[in-house]
């Protein structure tokens, strides 16, 4: 007996301890699936006080500025955050608020997702260098603030490039503006910096070449790329003569010249033989100039060598980072429809729109669709032809940068689809619109083709092969001059040596008598100069800004239509739901009557908030938008500047109730009367008050003690006219952020607080006035707007 | 018929139960929500069997609408699901780009509800 409970009691004991073990470990488990994760974000080109936000795979990316996810200053352009994250993969990035602040590359890219396996606690950092909608604002500063030439014609060569190559922000203009700025200071400096540029030169020629590529002016065009085959061949860089080898074949392809397309892309082909395989640049290339073939051989109809090429192995990561998937499925489409395989061309062409989507190009998806539109019609199926050809005319209608960006001629693909579409229409008994579309076709083709255009082609090839016969001779002559001559030297060389040693003697005696004048008079140049230098660079930096003005994007009316859509449709609900809570008071179901009336209650909460935000996105565009057409009346500057004072002052405290801060008004008794259109400049009082408001509650918010934020308005007579000085002891501004404020949308407040207009406006308002604004600030102590406004007639 | 609406912004969750909440409660409609284009896949993936209508908004971060939209017209070929865009941008090169990959239907934010409704019945 005792021997029998001993066992049962052992078994116990030994379930027990299971048990308990089990309970020791629970809580070990769980605590496993939970990581801290702490993120460090270094960055240098958002504002200090700018909030930065994270968001990932386990916020759903939410970009809705939640200060959950706000990363926490560090100090030294660091931010923090520390989340509890499960075990297992997760993607993050980083923005500044909103969807279109999400971070760059500084070419433009978005930057990619970084993929992380969380295992343990862990820190992960991460730098960002430049924010979606900064991309021009950025590069521009750093342009103002370069002051080497060799750093400004990279810069200029790069805003060039942005401008010219990418088609959401695609501006002619303004590529060929940068692009003829980066030639321009080139040849000004000197030539021994070459070696350092010839890079962005040429890159610079070729956004140059693809504009005119993209007007129809081949001939300017090619002459640009010569240029810079020449500059290739002087450099002797395979890499560079086979990419302008391939831009040439490219521009002959564009006038359907064959022939010569063909010669210049086998020069590419040959040139790259002397490459090591193995590189990445090597590989990229060779599928460009097998491309290039490709494309010339399909222009030849010699339908088989276009396949060999095009089906050339590649490396997989290339072909979709070159979005050459895209272009690849179109030629296989095009052959395959061309060799009457009507199955792998309709796949192919599908294949081709699928791939575009990422990198999108117009000339992608309207050839595919014409493509489509001709398998139809060889199919006899004559409606679904002309369908698919008129959505092909309209891709090409309505993407009109898209084409330019990739330096396509709109004309010229709208022929070809033109011309289709004619055929078309007669084949199927419509004379009428066949004859419609065949006038186009002739318009097009006519104004794309004509002799003039032909004529100047012939005499740049003509130039060409000239001047390659030229080089040869010179070649020739002076191998044989060499071996002349050769003896001549040896004679000689003792000669001149015997002479440049004399004169160097001589010259360094002359030289230590006149050195220390010349120093001297040259100092005095050179700190002129700089000094002139200086004053010419800040005129441009103004004149800069103000051509910033005209980069407002369309981006922001459309934003607008995100939180309309929640005010409207919510408010709609409300108007139902209280229909609802009406009938179920009625048959006394207060219950349920409860529940609806949180759900107003919610729902107007949600319409508060959204309208708030479509409000400051509304507000910062039209006050930007619609500077007053008001008439221009003698004012005087102290009741104008009482009136508004106390504006701002109820205005600010109507919002925050806890704001308090001292006001002092120091106002010069006899200020003469200013020409001016009062509100206007009272809108400008009103936003500097603002401003300086909005800095001493974010310091006093610092809990600095003995810190009293104070906020001084004080009009002066200065003589020539009046100046208005709005004073603050606020944080003051960052002196490497000084240029930046009075561009649009620049601020220093946190996302929704801030539209960034209105120094901007304040500044276009002031120089429509003929006057001035000037800023002085000192970090920490504070910051001094300065408006001076000089009387009118 | 179910619904999955595609959209980051997390609102329009509760916009859509309440703005359908009689077809809910009716069961006449059946919603559900992925707040990215790839969770929209993965929910894909897990009901490979259920008949679908998606609505999707364009711009997310990640994987864009279109990018979603393209992705989902190569993969599920037989029968392919209804795909509808609603976007804030309704420019001509969004529309182009949208009906040229294959969406059936392309809205614009605002939302008109009543034209949505009107859209969905013939599905429901």
């Amino acid at each position: 007996m005792l021997a029998v409970r001993s066992v049962i009691s052992q078994s116990f004991m030994s379930v027990m301890r299971k048990f308990l073990f089990l309970l020791c470990l629970f809580p070990a488990l769980y605590a496993t699936s939970q990581y801290k994760v702490r993120f460090i974000l270094n960055e240098n080109t958002a504002i200090p006080h700018d909030s930065i936000y994270i968001t990932g795979t386990f916020n759903n990316w939410d970009s809705t500025a939640n200060n959950k996810y706000l990363m926490q200053p560090l100090g030294n352009r660091q931010y923090g955050i520390t989340l509890d994250l499960p075990a297992g993969d997760m993607r993050y990035k980083f923005h500044r608020g909103s969807w279109l602040s999400v971070e760059k590359e500084l070419d433009g890219n978005e930057v990619f997702d970084r993929n992380v396996k969380i295992n343990s606690d862990t820190t992960l950092t991460a730098r960002v260098d430049n924010w979606r909608d900064q991309l021009f604002v950025d590069k521009k500063l750093k342009l103002q603030r370069e002051t080497s030439d060799t750093g400004r014609v990279k810069l200029l060569d790069a805003i060039a490039r942005n401008y010219g190559f990418f088609s959401e922000f695609f501006n002619i203009d303004s590529a060929q503006y940068y692009a003829q700025e980066t030639l321009k200071l080139y040849q000004e400096i000197s030539a021994s910096d070459e070696t350092s540029l010839w890079e962005d030169l040429g890159s610079s020629r070729e956004v140059l070449a693809n504009l005119f590529s993209s007007l129809g002016n081949y001939p300017r065009a090619l002459e640009l790329r010569f240029e810079n085959l020449r500059v290739a061949e002087k450099r002797n860089d395979p890499l560079y003569l086979a990419d302008a080898f391939r831009s040439i074949s490219n521009t002959y392809l564009s006038i359907k010249d064959y022939p010569n397309a063909l010669r210049y892309a086998r020069l590419s082909y040959t040139t790259l033989k002397s490459l090591p395989p193995d590189t990445e640049a090597y590989q990229h290339m060779k599928w460009l100039s097998d491309y290039q073939l490709a494309e010339c051989f399909y222009g030849l109809n010699d339908l088989d060598s276009s396949l060999f090429y095009i089906s050339q192995p590649v490396n997989g990561n290339l072909l979709t980072a070159t979005s050459g998937m895209a272009f690849k499925s179109l030629l296989l489409g095009d052959i395959y429809r061309s060799k009457n395989q009507p199955d792998s061309a309709f796949r192919n062409y599908r294949n081709a729109i699928f791939y575009n989507a990422s990198v999108y190009s117009a000339v992608v998806n309207g050839m595919s669709l014409l493509g489509i539109s001709k398998l139809f019609r060889n199919a006899g199926q004559p409606d679904s032809a002309i369908a698919y050809a008129r959505s092909a005319f309209s891709v090409y209608e309505n993407n009109l940068s898209n084409l330019q960006s990739w330096g396509e001629n709109k004309d010229a693909y709208v022929a070809e689809v033109v011309f289709t579409l004619s055929e078309m229409y007669k084949a199927g008994g419509q004379p009428d619109s066949a004859y419609k579309y065949l006038q186009m076709a002739t318009v097009l083709k006519d104004s794309l083709y004509n002799n003039e255009k032909l004529r100047q082609f012939q005499v740049l090839d003509f130039n060409e092969t000239a001047r390659v016969q030229q080089l040869e001779q010179q070649e020739r002559i002076t191998a044989e001059r060499y071996r002349n001559r050769i003896k001549i030297y040896g004679l000689i060389g003792g000669l001149v040596a015997f002479l440049v040693i004399a004169f160097v003697l001589y010259r360094n005696n002359r030289q230590k008598q006149q050195s220390n004048q010349e120093l001297t008079e040259q100092k005095g140049k050179l700190e002129e100069t700089l000094q002139e230098l200086k004053s010419t660079q800040a005129q441009l930096i103004q004149s800069e800004k103000m051509a910033g003005l005209g980069e407002l994007t369309a981006g922001i009316a459309h934003e607008i239509q995100n939180p309309l859509n929640f005010v409207n449709n919510f408010s709609e609900v409300n108007i139902e739901m209280v229909d609802e809570l009406q009938a179920e008071l009625r048959s006394g179901n207060m219950e349920e009557a409860l529940a609806i009336s949180n759900d107003i209650k919610d729902n107007s909460l949600k319409i508060n908030h959204h309208g708030r935000r479509a409000d400051s996105i509304v507000k910062g565009m039209l006050q930007h938008t619609r500077i007053s057409t008001g008439q221009k009346e003698l004012t005087d500057i102290n009741t104008l500047c009482d009136e508004y004072f106390r504006l701002a002052y109820h205005g600010l405290r109507a919002k925050d109730k806890s704001f308090n801060a001292t006001l002092k008004a120091e106002f010069e008794n006899n200020l003469q009367l200013v020409n001016i259109v009062p509100q206007d400049i009272g809108r400008v009082i009103l936003n500097l008050l603002n401003n300086a408001f909005y800095s001493v509650n974010v310091k006093s918010r610092q809990h600095i003690p003995g810190y009293e934020p104070t906020v001084t308005l004080s009009t002066k007579n200065t003589g020539k006219g009046v100046e208005i000085i709005v004073k603050d002891n606020g944080n003051g501004i960052p002196d490497d952020l000084i240029d930046k404020i009075f561009q649009p949308f620049f601020t220093t407040k946190p996302t929704g607080q801030g539209t960034g207009l209105g120094l901007s406006l304040s500044y276009d308002i002031v120089k429509a006035h003929g006057g001035d604004i000037k800023v002085r600030s000192t970090e920490a102590l504070g910051t001094e707007f300065t408006v001076i406004l000089n009387p009118g007639t | 018929m179910k619904i999955l609406v595609v959209d980051d912004e997390h609102d329009v969750k509760t916009l859509f139960e309440q703005r359908f909440r009689r077809e809910i409660r009716n069961q006449e409609m059946n919603f559900a929500f992925a707040h990215s284009g790839k969770d929209a896949l993965t929910y894909l993936d897990e009901h490979k069997d259920e008949n679908l209508l998606i609505l999707s908004d364009i711009n997310m971060p990640g994987m864009s609408g279109l990018e979603l939209l393209a992705e989902i017209k190569r993969t599920y070929q037989t029968p392919p699901p209804v795909v509808m865009m609603i976007t804030a941008y309704g420019d001509a090169e969004n529309y182009n780009t949208a009906i040229n990959l294959g969406a059936d239907d392309f809205l614009t934010k605002p939302v008109d509800f009543a034209l949505l409704k009107e859209k969905l019945k013939p599905a429901s």
